[in-house]
């Protein structure tokens, strides 16, 4: 199962983000783990717009770090990556605005088509009913679609149609150069992070623990960190393997 | 396109699923007290392919469920009716593909086709006569989309009196339904046959003397050598501790000849890791107690695919139950 701060070798971490390196590659043994030190700050948020410039040092090999930086990604203990994307009403979201200290934020990976995502926003409200459960009390939601063109789920009209038809009540972000998705290694609808006030990643993996695309699971692995993290307590499952699609990535 | 192609692009444009699903025995009379090999067969369209039970990126791997006739089920022990539910164990699948997709998604996979072969066991008191059986499949079929579907078949099996050899039943078969059946049943022999010999091949000492395979387990680290080969891999069950990276680490594949001079090595080594904060989170899908170190406690097992210097693909099935675990030829 992709895990995906491993893939980050121990060696390099590029996030890569709006075409363009934010985060510099570590050369020796740092493990993701590591950028727990390197908290982006709400005064300044590691910038994702293409026009950010690359610094100097990280152009050496740098055909190869993007290529690694492919595939690895975040997970928890790593701080998020700050991205700025539109949703489907046309607004753009920065979450770096979200993550303001005092809110904890839910990240979804999403496929409005994929039979795991239809299993918990049509079949079942485990979505909706999350939502609701946590919206006053200091948590934010948001759905990432980095679905390239032409591939299933993709396109702002089928968004914005499941926005409507699955009554989701948080933003549904369109991701479609998948630039967001990569620098986070999603892989796969659904998929979660669940980012902590001080910015780091404290659960990433599945929504539940039933695996199939129609049964619902036992545990709920989001909600159940939500009420650790609001007590104050350490989450006890900070990581399950993600199920579902995969994510329907541009090819190569 | 050869007749072939012609028959199965015909097969696959009546369907109203993906996948054709169709369900045969390999018997057309059983003995009470004997064992009815029922076969189960998924054959996908060009590109399409189902999961197998292994720790998968995406997908979910086939599911079903045998229905007994009432007589029959009334003589099914309480403790064996859950194999009826499709349970098959991992290593009884036929050795999947590793298929990594445009998302850099690793799973263990089945293109063409899939043949699994569940066995019933048939009541010592049942009365002879013709049972018809029911097996309701289902199963998530992915090309770029992922679609789940469903289907249902049937399988007649005629149950002989306890005293009636089969001997006296294959000479009662002159008939055209016995014919047909008789048909029916050596084609679902041969697929058994065929899915069988796809299982992977059990690491024993002497099975990984001839293949020349090592595999080590020390703490959270696993190794796997392979004295020769082209390329090496290694698909972990859903019931094997869980493995950071298996994009990186879980295949290597030696370069091209004349590449550089470490190209001439004929063996190949996978370096992988036991991933200990998902073994944790899978806790309650690994059976492993609060009270102790999954990655200590948990076992390693699964396939061990090796393409040898001929472009032949073996598979094998490893387990390395302990953490400190060797499966070495013997010395």
């Amino acid at each position: 199962m992709c895990t995906l701060l491993c893939r980050s070798g121990g060696k390099m971490l590029a996030l890569v983000a709006g075409g363009v390196i934010v985060a510099a590659a570590l050369a020796g043994t740092l493990t993701g783990r590591a950028f727990a030190d390197d908290k982006p700050t709400q005064a300044k948020p590691a910038e994702t717009k293409p026009a950010a410039e690359k610094p100097k040092d990280e152009k050496k090999d740098e055909k190869k770090e993007e290529k690694k930086a492919e595939s690895s990604g975040l997970t928890t203990g790593d701080t998020y990556a700050n991205f700025t994307l539109k949703d489907t009403a046309g607004n753009d979201v920065q979450l770096s605005t979200l993550v303001d200290g005092n809110t904890i934020v839910v990240l979804e990976w999403f496929n409005p088509d994929c039979p795991f995502v239809v299993k918990h926003h049509k079949n079942n409200t485990t979505f909706k009913d999350l939502f609701e459960k946590y919206k006053d009390k200091g948590v934010k939601f948001v759905a990432i679609n980095s679905g390239a063109k032409g591939e299933q789920g993709h396109g702002l009209e089928r968004n914005q149609r499941a926005v409507t038809d699955y009554s989701i009540g948080y933003p549904v972000l369109i991701d479609e150069s998948g630039t967001v998705g990569k620098t986070y290694g999603a892989k796969r609808t659904p998929e979660m992070f669940i980012i902590a006030k001080d910015g780091t990643i404290a659960y990433h993996g599945a929504i539940d623990d039933n695996r199939s695309a129609d049964t619902l699971g036992k545990v709920n692995y989001v909600s159940k960190a939500l009420d650790e993290m609001l007590k104050g307590e350490t989450v006890s499952t900070n990581k399950t393997p993600a199920y579902g699609c995969s994510v329907k990535y541009k090819k190569d | 396109m050869t007749t072939r192609a012609k028959q199965a692009a015909a097969l696959f444009a009546a369907s109203k699923t993906k996948v054709q699903f169709e369900a045969l025995a390999t018997q057309t009379a059983v003995r009470p007290g004997g064992t009815l090999e029922l076969v189960l067969r998924f054959r996908m369209p060009a590109k399409w392919h189902i999961y197998w039970r292994g720790f998968n990126d995406t997908g979910l791997p086939p599911t079903w469920t045998v229905s007994l006739p009432k007589a029959w089920a009334a003589l099914v022990p309480e403790a064996s009716k859950g194999k009826l539910a499709g349970a098959l164990e991992p290593e009884l699948w036929p050795a999947p593909t590793r298929y990594v997709s445009s998302a850099d998604t690793v799973d263990a996979a089945y293109f063409d086709e899939l043949v699994l072969v569940h066995s019933v066991a048939v009541p010592a008191g049942l009365a002879a006569g013709e049972y018809a059986l029911t097996i309701d499949a289902g199963w998530l079929v992915c090309d770029d989309a992922c679609i789940p579907e469903d289907g249902s078949a049937e399988v007649r099996v005629h149950v002989l009196a306890a005293e009636e050899s089969a001997k006296e039943r294959e000479g009662e078969q002159g008939g055209d339904a016995g014919h047909a059946r008789g048909r029916a049943s050596e084609v679902a022999a041969q697929l058994a046959s065929r899915s069988i010999s796809l299982r992977p091949v059990v690491l024993g000492p002497q099975v990984q003397e001839a293949a020349g395979i090592v595999a080590r387990r020390v703490g959270s680290e696993v190794s796997i050598e392979v004295r020769s080969a082209r390329s090496l891999a290694f698909l972990p069950s859903d019931a094997s501790l869980p493995f950071a990276d298996l994009l990186g680490t879980g295949e290597v594949k030696r370069e091209a000849v004349g590449s550089d001079a470490g190209a001439s090595e004929p063996g190949l080594k996978l370096s992988l890791q036991i991933d200990a904060d998902l073994a944790n989170g899978m806790r309650a899908q690994l059976g492993i107690a609060e009270s102790v170190d999954p990655v200590q406690q948990g076992k390693v097992e699964g396939v061990v695919q090796v393409v040898g210097e001929d472009g032949v693909r073996k598979s094998y099935w490893l387990s390395l139950p302990a953490a400190a675990s060797e499966v070495a030829p013997a010395r």
